[in-house]
């Protein structure tokens, strides 16, 4: 055992041979825990395949930590600690750890509780307070997502509990409500029909739960409907699509109006409305531009809604 | 219809599956219905064009025909790139990738401890092939149906595809379309009340197909089984269309492999109460 005591002197230890052996003993227990933990690892995911993303991860670091704990404390032992007087010593570490670590000790049972009620998975695209991406992870302290932007949020999981979360995967088929506005003049009834003879030409909508048709009443403008209609969820971005321009063509087709917003100028139940007429559209053109100011003639022709009360 | 428009359906189907050979590096068409593809082998690829044509019930049917020009500009592109090309293409019918509701134009009504025999047809799916038994080079619709969900609400169910029939209760009313297999549908209702066939699923994913002397095509045909047990159904299947007189040989296999007496369940999965 020379090169020990060439190592000793080299390093100028005060420490016994045997503590030496120890402490190079505890080195390869922690380097081997380290190799096995991942091995475990590896072997739990080709067991596991079968599983859920979710499940199949929280095996795998159950696992791996297990096979990294009996190693480490293995190493411990073998580099000279005692555990009876950690053990004695744990009361008041442990009052004092748990001081400093209500928050994480908070978020790692809530992450416990994220796990057993299986509301999210991996791979989920989710809402939690307005941040909508794919769950990354969830993790013992965190959940993190990857946002549509490849954003990277993490979230503690005390929040994830405690706010409201919407799962847009985990239902397999999706309503896209479609809100559509005809004009005060158009006959409603073959308004109804065209709407749903197009959610019924589309091949994406689904025939049940049947398209719904809703009218949410009079508009300023216009008189308001609500097309509901149903897809399978990994096809609700393209009927939606779809279906919008879907509408518009077939309301062009139709000569449908679909108005912009408008005001009326009415003096009153006496009075008939102002009557409001484009006279000469080239001089609206000319008084449009720097110099092109009206003339006496562009002031006669002026619309009376534009003229002075008196 | 008449004897004479049927005859004349019949007459004009043959059959489009098979295998033929392709010149390589010529364009050919196939018109099969409503679905019109275009294939050309090269070296190293196939090149495949799908598009829709005409409305869902078109009886065109073209084989291998040599265009004109190039395939249309609006015609959906598939390129499968293998490292030599055995320029032999093979054409298949398949039925639906998932089952189908049927739901007839006017519900018929089955007396209990009656049964009757509707006649359906669904559209098939084209498979295209690079041989007998080679590569898969496209797998596709002959008419997109539209999708449906089959459930007694949007929690509990399963995707489907919904297809409206006039639900025929004459075979000799029904139809012949090149890309369309009639499936033999028997209800017995068993129960103790009288059941509105209104709307129901044909387990197609689990039927073959056949083909018989002048082309047209069937599958399996289906019992749905009402049993007198409040909420229970069976489906079972019959190899063969199971019509008298008709002589078809198998074409292509089902989907999903299944026993013949495949679905127990709640009577709600198989007749939509």
């Amino acid at each position: 055992m020379g090169w020990l005591a060439s190592v000793r002197s080299a390093l100028h230890l005060q420490i016994s041979g045997a503590q030496l052996a120890g402490l190079i003993r505890a080195g390869v227990y922690v380097v081997l825990g380290i190799v096995l933990a991942r091995f475990t690892a590896a072997a739990v995911n080709r067991a596991t395949r079968q599983m859920s993303a979710q499940e199949r991860v929280l095996l795998r670091r159950l696992a791996s930590y297990l096979v990294a704990g009996l190693f480490f404390a293995s190493a411990l032992r073998e580099a000279g600690f005692r555990f009876d007087v950690l053990l004695g010593a744990a009361g008041i570490v442990t009052v004092a750890v748990g001081f400093a670590s209500q928050t994480s000790a908070s978020n790692m049972i809530s992450g416990l509780f994220l796990m057993l009620e299986r509301s999210i998975a991996i791979g989920d695209i989710i809402n939690v307070s307005g941040t909508v991406g794919e769950v990354l992870s969830v993790d013992l302290l965190s959940t993190r997502l990857r946002t549509f932007d490849n954003l990277l949020v993490r979230i503690p999981n005390q929040t994830m509990v405690s706010t409201m979360i919407t799962n847009y995967n985990r239902l397999p088929i999706r309503r896209f409500d479609l809100q559509v506005s005809v004009a005060y003049k158009e006959d409603l009834a073959g308004v109804e029909q065209a709407l749903l003879e197009i959610a019924d030409r589309n091949p994406l909508c689904l025939e049940d739960p049947a398209p719904l048709l809703i009218a949410m009443g009079f508009g300023e403008s216009s008189i308001n409907y609500q097309l509901s209609v149903w897809a399978k969820r990994e096809n609700w971005l393209e009927l939606r699509n779809r279906i919008t321009r879907e509408v518009k063509a077939g309301f062009d087709q139709l000569g449908i109006e679909i108005p912009f917003p408008h005001v009326s100028l009415y003096a009153g139940s006496v009075t008939d409305p102002f009557p409001v007429a484009l006279a000469n559209p080239a001089a609206g053109r000319a008084a449009a531009v720097p110099g092109g100011g009206p003339t006496p003639a562009d002031a006669s022709d002026r619309p009376q809604s534009q003229q002075d009360p008196a | 219809m008449s004897e004479a428009t049927r005859q004349a359906q019949e007459a004009d189907l043959q059959p489009w599956w098979g295998e033929s050979p392709l010149p390589l590096g010529r364009l050919r068409a196939w018109r099969i219905g409503p679905y019109a593809l275009w294939v050309r082998a090269e070296a190293r690829e196939w090149r495949l064009w799908s598009a829709a044509r005409g409305d869902s019930m078109a009886a065109d049917l073209e084989l291998a025909t040599e265009p004109a020009g190039d395939a249309p500009a609006d015609a959906r592109l598939t390129r499968i790139g293998l490292v030599s090309v055995d320029p032999r293409l093979s054409l298949r019918p398949a039925l639906a990738d998932r089952d189908v509701v049927v739901r007839p134009d006017i519900p018929v009504l089955v007396p209990p401890g009656a049964r009757i025999e509707l006649y359906v047809t669904t559209p098939v799916w084209v498979v295209v092939r690079a041989g007998e038994g080679g590569p898969l080079l496209l797998d596709e619709p002959s008419h997109r149906l539209s999708d449906t969900w089959f459930g007694p609400d949007t929690l509990v169910g399963e995707l489907a595809y919904a297809i409206r029939t006039a639900s025929r209760l004459e075979l000799a009313e029904v139809p012949r379309r090149p890309h369309r297999a009639i499936t033999k549908l028997e209800v017995v209702n068993d129960g103790r009340d009288a059941l509105p066939v209104d709307k129901l699923k044909v387990p197609v994913t689990g039927l073959a197909v056949y083909a018989d002397a002048s082309g047209g095509l069937w599958s399996d045909a289906v019992t749905l089984e009402r049993r007198p047990q409040a909420g229970e159904a069976v489906a079972s299947v019959s190899s063969g269309p199971g019509v008298n007189g008709v002589a078809a040989q198998r074409v292509a296999e089902p989907r999903v492999a299944t026993g013949s007496r495949f679905t127990l369940n709640a009577f709600g999965r198989l007749f939509g109460a």
